[in-house]
């Protein structure tokens, strides 16, 4: 109970005024009797006229005293909270993203702080109102529909699990947007740390409150990982780290360099406050495997203290060179180890079946193999590639720097006599161009790429630069790492794991150790629910088809910062600090009103009855 | 007028009974009534011896002849009874329904005329703050009936003065016998002193306090301020239980003093309510506390 107007209770001061308006203006029947003797013994043994006694037995002036003390309160605006009477709909968009997971000093994660909050939002739930569950993280789900059910709710709530997946609240409000045009009175609250980018959702129907959620927290995580094979041993892996410490004291502890579970290596480092820490391990390893990174640390949030990569096994290049004149070609393939080359006169597909690269050398009618294709001075037909004829000593004027078979790469020396006029269809990348006509080019094809280079070698000073080895290298490189992420094995925690595969479903074994079934897409392919939990994700093929590591990490700064943002910026604007307490003040200055009236209804006929006695 | 006080059913039952009294005229007038004096009535009472000087037709030869002795014959004296009847008609007395004044003129007619019909002395006095009328004294039936209309001619005084009125009948008479008062006794002064004349004058007192029901049991309810009948005085009573239980209480101290304070000193009090009948409270009552028998 409070008062909107305290200043309402001044008027408590009428009531003395009442007492003393009561002794003057009190008008007694005069009832005249034999003798008022008796009456006067009655008094002096009573001591009625002590003036407590008669307000004792003044039933009418209490009354009078309790409407002015009814006037008073209600002058006063008592108020109480209590439930907001007019329906609202609650759209609840609970935070399970890996921040969550992160505890706070009562060891509870704020999952669990968030939940409670909910909680004691489905308990102050008016009769009317009624309420949607959406929780979300990379992407959106909703685990309840609209009910004022309060044992539903709370069902859906307690399934609520959190992930390990980044925070992106934009399919989450694009949820809450489309199903707040059809409620009357929409509320969306948002159950967050904040910690996430500014949102691109904009236009929200309806201003979304956040309830901040978690204090500061130091945290020490792997935001970075990458491994190779460095070129020159492709027996060996190259682990490259970056570590970096949120909180405000330095971290040092161990920094383990793992091979599934065994331990490769191990180094003590230490991380100042703020600061960002990189680290390289090496390590032999001929083979593929699960290569991954642990940082010891014990804070506040576990699974981006690891890391993991799948390392494939080397990559071996198997290359068909079509064509006459390809000394300079073979060559330059004899000086890469991993690089098995053969020359022939004519394509064959058997030939080409096996092979990941097929360059073809000034062929006449050029074809294309199921796998990676590199032209010198010629062009398949059939692929949108026109050739208009032939362009005299065209200058290498412009070229892509940053396109993969373009590294370390300078034209600058290169002189061509002659090149084919090409033109190329729009998915085309031009890699390199004179002032005519594309020199090099790249385009996908459906089972490889096709690279094309408009001159032939031998008609140019390229062989005798350096940039031409490289050139190989790189389309070698190029072919390579496309095969390599023809599957992806490390995925982004928060998608789904997609394999394009024949036959029965496979199975996907999660980190935990729990399996489920992938299934079939619209797109025809197989496809996982999305990855919740970072760690090393085990896709097998049914009958005898072998299985595929893939790794899932966080990899996200703004989630392992564990700084939770009061006010986060959602659809364009800040939010609405909202207050789960969704009780109204609610005025009962009316019902004192009524009582008001009661009173002096009773007081008429009191009055009354006095007065037929 | 004597029949709108006392029926002839009434009237009849009244000449069977007869006043009792130990205190019988002081005046030696014969009456018929005995006195424990001796005298010279024809019923006998005792013996004693014979002194010198006593009256030789009272000595008992009889008893000579058997013991040689002499003996005087006592007979029981006859005395007449003085019946005074003190009537209140102060104001307060016209309160009730029927009013007090109207009962006690009928307890006083009834009073009245079974000492008539005894032929005992009758007087009658009205007082309010003093003696206001007087009747008597009377003896013998035929002065009935106007006995009657004097009491039916009463008609209500101004305030209560028990004292002087007590006093002054008692300085007044000088003959002793039995007095009757019929009033509410309400007398800001107390009753004490004024009964005190009338016992200190040696009546035997006989208190018959009429009340109507308004009084013994009030009805009222509400802030009231009681005015009195008589004086400029006034009682505000918030009525509820609790006043209520205080006027029982107070009514019962009041009753009971004054019957302890007549009882105490050889007289006889009786509180009458006017919802009693007069000719049960007469006829009845006071035989049953032998009053009258």
């Amino acid at each position: 109970m409070n008062f909107l107007n305290l200043y309402g209770l001044i008027a408590l001061v009428a009531v003395p005024l009442v007492v003393l308006l009561y002794f003057l203006k009190l008008r007694r029947p005069h009832v005249v009797v034999p003798s008022a003797l008796l009456w006067k013994k009655v008094l002096e043994d009573m001591r009625v006229n002590a003036p407590f006694q008669r307000l004792r037995r003044s039933l009418l002036m209490i009354l009078q005293i309790l409407a002015v003390a009814a006037i008073a309160f209600a002058l006063a605006r008592p108020m109480m909270k209590a439930q907001d009477p007019v329906q609202t709909s609650y759209v609840v968009l609970v935070d399970a993203s890996a921040s969550m997971n992160t505890r706070e000093d009562g060891r509870k994660t704020r999952l669990d702080l968030a939940k409670a909050s909910v909680d004691r939002l489905i308990e102050g739930m008016g009769p009317n109102d009624e309420m949607m569950l959406i929780r979300f993280h990379a992407s959106a789900e909703m685990v309840c529909g609209f009910s004022g059910e309060r044992r539903r709710l709370k069902d859906a709530l307690a399934s609520i699990k959190a992930t390990d997946c980044p925070t992106k609240p934009d399919p989450a409000l694009l949820l809450a947007k489309s199903v707040c045009t059809t409620r009357q009175r929409p509320k969306v609250i948002m159950v967050s740390d904040g910690a996430f980018s500014e949102t691109a959702t904009t236009d929200m129907p309806v201003p979304v409150e956040c309830e901040a959620i978690g204090t500061a927290r130091p945290n020490v995580a792997v935001t970075a990982l990458d491994v190779r094979r460095p070129l020159n041993d492709r027996s060996r892996v190259e682990m490259f780290v970056s570590i970096e410490n949120f909180g405000s004291e330095a971290f040092s502890g161990n920094l383990k360099m793992m091979l599934g579970k065994e331990m490769l290596d191990s180094k003590f480092v230490g991380v100042g406050a703020k600061e960002v820490l990189s680290q390289v391990f090496e390590a032999r390893l001929e083979g593929g495997g699960d290569v991954g990174v642990e940082i010891d640390a014990r804070d506040s949030l576990e699974c981006d203290n690891v890391a993991w990569k799948v390392v494939q096994p080397p990559f071996r290049h198997r290359v068909v060179v079509v064509g006459p004149g390809t000394f300079f070609i073979e060559k330059a393939l004899r000086a890469f180890k991993d690089v098995e080359s053969t020359a022939v006169d004519r394509y064959v597909p058997e030939v080409g079946s096996n092979s990941t690269l097929v360059i073809w050398n000034c062929v006449e009618k050029p074809g294309v193999a199921p796998c990676h294709n590199l032209y010198f001075g010629c062009a398949p037909e059939g692929v949108g590639i026109t050739v208009s004829g032939v362009v005299s000593n065209p200058a290498a004027l412009d070229w892509n720097t940053t396109h993969p078979i373009n590294r370390f790469l300078d034209f600058d020396n290169l002189l061509i006599s002659s090149a084919i006029s090409l033109k190329l269809p729009e998915h085309a990348v031009t890699v390199m161009r004179s002032a005519q006509t594309p020199v090099v080019a790249t385009m996908g094809t459906q089972d490889g790429s096709l690279t094309l280079v408009g001159f032939d070698p031998v008609k140019s000073n390229w062989p005798l630069l350096v940039s031409f080895p490289l050139f190989l290298r790189n389309v070698l490189g190029y072919v390579e790492d496309t095969e390599a992420h023809r599957i992806e094995r490390n995925v982004p925690v928060g998608r789904p794991i997609v394999m394009r595969t024949q036959g029965r479903a496979p199975l996907l074994v999660l980190p935990s150790g729990e399996t489920m079934q992938l299934e079939k897409d619209a797109g025809g392919s197989w496809s996982s629910r999305n990855v919740e939990k970072c760690g090393i994700y085990r896709v097998e093929f049914p009958d005898g088809g072998g299985s595929v590591s893939m790794a899932a990490n966080l990899f996200d700064r703004t989630e392992s910062a564990l700084e939770p943002a009061a006010t986060p910026t959602i659809a364009g604007k800040a939010a609405v600090s909202a207050a789960l307490d969704r009780r109204v003040n609610r005025e009962y200055w009316r019902w004192l009103v009524l009582a008001l009236v009661v009173i002096l209804g009773g007081e008429w006929i009191l009055y009354h009855r006095r007065m037929f006695v | 007028m004597a029949e709108s006080l006392l029926n002839s059913d009434v009237l009849r039952r009244l000449e069977q009974l007869v006043l009792v009294s130990r205190k019988l005229s002081t005046a030696r007038q014969k009456g018929e009534r005995r006195s424990r004096r001796r005298g010279t009535s024809t019923d006998f009472a005792d013996w004693r011896n014979y002194v010198a000087g006593d009256d030789t037709r009272f000595l008992d030869w009889k008893l000579y002849g058997r013991l040689e002795r002499l003996f005087t014959k006592l007979f029981l004296e006859e005395e007449d009874l003085r019946v005074t009847i003190l009537v209140d008609v102060s104001t307060s007395m016209g309160f009730g329904s029927p009013a007090k004044l109207d009962y006690a003129k009928k307890v006083a007619a009834a009073l009245g005329y079974l000492c008539l019909a005894k032929t005992d002395s009758l007087s009658v006095h009205t007082f309010g703050e003093g003696l206001v009328e007087s009747y008597g004294p009377r003896r013998g039936k035929a002065n009935a009936a106007s006995y009657l209309r004097f009491l039916s001619e009463i008609k209500p005084a101004a305030g209560t003065g028990l004292l002087r009125s007590f006093r002054k009948f008692a300085s007044g008479t000088r003959v002793r016998g039995f007095v009757a008062v019929i009033s509410d006794f309400y007398d800001f002064d107390g009753y004490e002193e004024a009964f005190r004349n009338l016992f200190g004058g040696n009546f035997e007192v006989l208190a018959i306090h009429v009340m109507s029901p308004d009084e013994l049991k009030p009805a009222h309810k509400g802030d009231v301020r009681f005015v009195d009948s008589e004086r400029e005085v006034t009682a505000d009573v918030s009525m509820g239980r609790q006043a209520l239980e205080a006027y029982a209480k107070t009514l019962s101290v009041f009753c009971n003093g004054i019957k302890s304070y007549v009882n105490g000193r050889g007289g006889h009090y009786l509180l009458a309510s006017t919802e009693t009948p007069f000719d049960v409270l007469v006829l009845d009552i006071l035989r049953r506390k032998g009053i009258v028998r």
